[in-house]
């Protein structure tokens, strides 16, 4: 991919030759792009295996029993748990598009330690490997769920230490990704590029940055109580050894509910790239924007106890868990009421990356209010346990973080493929994809509201029309995300050669070819003046 | 494209063992700070030793037949004293609890609420409930709260005489649980102690215990009282006849605070402290150095 720039010839740096030929030019390079790519190539095959056993699980509950047994119904739900959190949805945006374009939109040729960064990766690699060895050794795949609850995680038959070290390992990825990238922000800006002049997505990978370094060691050690608990029967989380299952679920969530935030902020920095690009209007409340990420990372620390407000803590900390949950909501509206302000009065062109940015905007307020719903003591003894909270949970990850990983793979796919996608099938596939999220998604609500327990494989008779809309929105899904696929797949090969800025965006990664070269910038950028515009040195 | 200078090979050099420097630096100060929390988490804490439960058994030592002393002073809910031998007039269930637990002794009271209606007899002229804290640091102000609660639980008119929540100096508390043959215990945060209604005869005496021995999970009153058992035996109580000592198991209510875990947190709390403070002078380190852009490889 030898392309033009302005009169000077370029090299991509696909094409850039290295000191190791074939895979290892992949493995071994340094490069923050070529990491990116590796990064998402792996965690899409890691989203089809997880979406696979998803339908697999619907596919069960409509006729229980008959495919799955319950055991099996129990460890096909505890491996797509596993999966699409751990391998997919936590590592997710910052390491695909925060690898290869947080550099490139801060005006640097790389991130602050390249070797770490590979490091990163390669530990990725080996949890996931880890984790999917879990599988498949002698003995049970994982059966406890994706939280590896004690004391069931500790006294289960299955295989959880091992897949417990793995979910370690991914840790240690994601807190030397985290510390990568807050030092490049720090450090790497290009000249003029202050603070205020950042592009918001990068705002967002920052703040998460500083989530993934705090929490994270927090998963990490509570993962070690397990298998200490396991193997030498230290009893941490079990009462006859004076130890407390109540204290793993602190343990867990005090991790586990910042992730979410390592989810969904820079899923918002993509939506905050899109809409104004879309809408040929400047970001509307550029700061506040910027500043909710901050408040939202560190509000959302605060917030954990809310997973367990029906598992045994004090009226008091219950009260003040559900406080805090509403006002961690003020930040993320503060960022739907900018968005909306900004589409407001612009000249908005309905291309796809603005379709899954406004039906992000759609679904994730569906999840955020109903969060807000859960999220009140009342309401939540009676929602808790049922299919409510899996509707919830779904409609921020998937319709959130989910939405905006393929509103990012559309906005960006000329610039990291340097070929444009085809515009009809991708719309095509967007709607497929949003008619079967809403069915497969939005039935899970009123089976909740209706008392349908979740993790159970068996069901009354009464729930199972509810059921049945829910499997049959699973299948639209899936052939929605085939179509989508299957067109960004065939248009990476086949595509229309794709311009350096096909958008007409500002942000400096329109401002170099498709694709970019080795080192992004023939010369580092100075910024003046406008926020994102951009003037060459000399 | 610049080619490379000397210059910049200086800096580079210069650059790299001030990096090694800084980096030899910062692995002393983590290594001491590694040492210091280490050294943290051996010294013994004084507070969680302080705490431990004492070891003697708790239980109930079936005292049928047995009169309690008429000269136990105890405190009513507006904080008059008052003699057992006063109060005890008629037949009598005594409910030994404490009223900042939150654990079984709600659940019993609830339960005790949720009967009361049901037994076909009148409250104030053919029973009453007596219940005496044995935390000597229950005030009647509490007792007056839970009064107004259980009161109201009941969910029909009962008279207020009929239900009376007292507390007591721990002198008189002891004396009362010795001769209900109680035996409860101090924690570290609130009590462990057998749970069971003790039904007295108009003169004071022991006639029954029953015992709490079922607790259902999940439903909305997890103890329940058999309306009719609790009405035979306060009309046997009434003609001062004592039953046999039950021979049903009881439940313990006990608060789960194992005194180690105090001491599991405060490393937990320093390891925390410690991650916070250190992300802290990380980020204090990379405001202070500022902006250090490169020059690519090929520049």
């Amino acid at each position: 991919m030898t392309g033009k720039k302005g009169s000077a010839r370029y090299t991509s740096f696909y094409q850039e030759p290295g000191r190791y030929k074939g895979i290892l030019s992949w493995l071994m390079s340094t490069d923050h792009k070529r990491i990116g790519i590796m990064y998402t190539l792996a965690l899409l095959s890691f989203f089809a295996a997880g979406a696979c056993a998803g339908l697999l699980m619907r596919l069960s509950l409509i006729a229980p029993g008959k495919i799955l047994s319950a055991q099996t119904y129990n460890e096909v739900f505890t491996v797509h748990g596993i999966i699409m959190i751990f391998l997919f949805v936590i590592p997710g945006i910052p390491v695909a598009f925060g690898n290869f374009f947080l550099p490139i939109l801060i005006g640097a040729r790389d991130v602050a330690f390249p070797r770490l960064n590979r490091l990163s990766w390669w530990l990725y690699l080996t949890g996931a490997a880890i984790i999917f060895l879990s599988l498949s050794l002698h003995g049970r795949p994982p059966d406890t769920g994706w939280t590896f609850y004690a004391p069931l995680s500790v006294e289960s038959q299955a295989n959880i230490s091992v897949a417990v070290f793995g979910v370690f390992v991914l840790g240690f990825s994601s807190i030397l990704t985290g510390l990568n990238f807050v030092t490049t922000v720090h450090r790497l800006r290009a000249p003029g590029m202050g603070w205020f002049r950042l592009p918001l997505f990068v705002w967002t990978l920052y703040a998460t940055g500083w989530v993934q370094m705090l929490a994270t060691p927090v998963l990490a050690i509570t993962l070690v109580f397990i298998i200490l608990g396991r193997f030498l029967g230290v009893g941490f989380f079990d009462p006859a050894k004076g130890g407390d299952p109540i204290l793993y679920e602190h343990l867990f969530w005090i991790y586990s509910h910042p992730a979410v935030y390592i989810m969904l902020l820079p899923a918002m920095g993509i939506i905050s790239e899109i809409i104004p690009v879309f809408s040929k209007e400047r970001i509307f409340g550029y700061t506040a924007i910027a500043l909710s990420a901050i408040a939202i990372a560190s509000v959302g620390s605060l917030v954990w106890g809310h997973h367990m407000l029906t598992s045994g803590m004090s009226d008091t900390a219950r009260v003040i868990f559900s406080l805090i949950t509403f006002i961690v909501a003020v930040p993320s509206g503060v960022k739907v009421f900018n968005w909306v302000a900004t589409l407001y009065k612009g000249s908005i062109v309905i291309v796809t990356p603005l379709l899954y940015a406004l039906s992000f905007i759609l679904l994730f307020s569906i999840g955020g209010l109903t969060g807000l719903i859960i999220g009140a003591l009342a309401p939540n003894l009676k929602l808790h346990g049922t299919y409510f909270i899996v509707a919830h949970f779904h409609y921020v990850m998937f319709g959130g973080a989910g939405f905006a990983i393929l509103a990012g793979l559309h906005y960006w796919f000329p610039k990291t493929t340097g070929r444009m996608y085809d515009e009809v099938k991708a719309k095509i596939g967007w709607l497929v994809l949003f008619i079967g999220f809403n069915a497969l998604y939005f039935s899970m609500f009123i089976l909740g509201y209706q008392g349908m327990p979740r993790r159970y494989f068996d069901y009354p008779p009464q729930y199972f029309t509810g059921h049945l809309v829910s499997t049959i929105g699973s299948w639209i899904l899936a052939a929605g995300l085939i179509i989508i696929f299957g067109n960004l797949v065939r248009s990476a090969f086949k595509g229309k050669k794709a311009p350096a800025n096909p958008w007409q965006g500002r942000t400096l990664e329109w401002q170099i070819p498709s694709p970019p070269p080795a080192e992004n910038f023939e010369k580092l950028p100075v910024i003046r003046g406008d926020r994102y515009e951009v003037k060459r040195k000399g | 494209m610049k080619p490379r200078s000397s210059s910049w090979d200086h800096t580079s050099t210069e650059i790299k063992t001030r990096a090694a420097g800084l980096f030899r630096m910062r692995l002393d100060f983590f290594c001491l700070i590694c040492l210091t929390l280490a050294a943290f988490c051996l010294v013994p804490l004084p507070g969680a030793w302080a705490h431990a439960p004492g070891s003697q058994p708790i239980g109930i030592d079936a005292r049928i037949g047995e009169t309690i002393p008429g000269d136990i002073v105890l405190l009513d809910e507006q904080g008059r004293a008052e003699a057992l031998g006063a109060i005890i007039r008629k037949p009598t269930i005594l409910v030994l609890i404490y009223y900042t637990c939150d654990r079984l002794c709600p659940q019993m009271l609830a339960g005790l609420a949720a009967a009361l209606p049901q037994l076909g007899l009148t409250p104030d002229k053919d029973y009453q409930v007596i219940t005496v804290s044995f935390d000597e640091t229950d005030t009647p102000a509490k007792a007056r709260h839970l009064k107004r609660n259980y009161l109201k639980a009941i969910e029909q008119p009962f008279p207020a005489g009929a239900w009376r929540f007292l507390t007591g100096e721990r002198k008189n508390i002891q004396a009362l649980c010795a001769a209900a043959g109680f035996t409860v215990r101090k924690e570290t945060h609130g009590f462990a102690h057998p749970t069971a209604l003790i039904i007295l005869s108009p003169d004071r005496r022991i006639t029954r215990y029953i015992h709490v021995s079922k607790f259902s999970y999940g439903v909305a009153y997890p103890i329940t009282f058999p309306a009719a058992s609790l009405s035979r035996a306060l009309t046997e109580a009434s003609r001062g006849e004592a039953s046999a000592a039950p021979k049903s198991w009881f439940l313990y209510c006990f608060p789960h605070e194992p005194e180690k875990q105090q001491r599991f947190f405060r490393i937990l709390m320093m390891v925390g402290g410690g991650t916070i403070i250190g992300l802290a002078l990380f980020f204090v380190y990379l405001s202070l150095s500022g902006r250090k852009p490169r020059e690519g490889k090929r520049s």
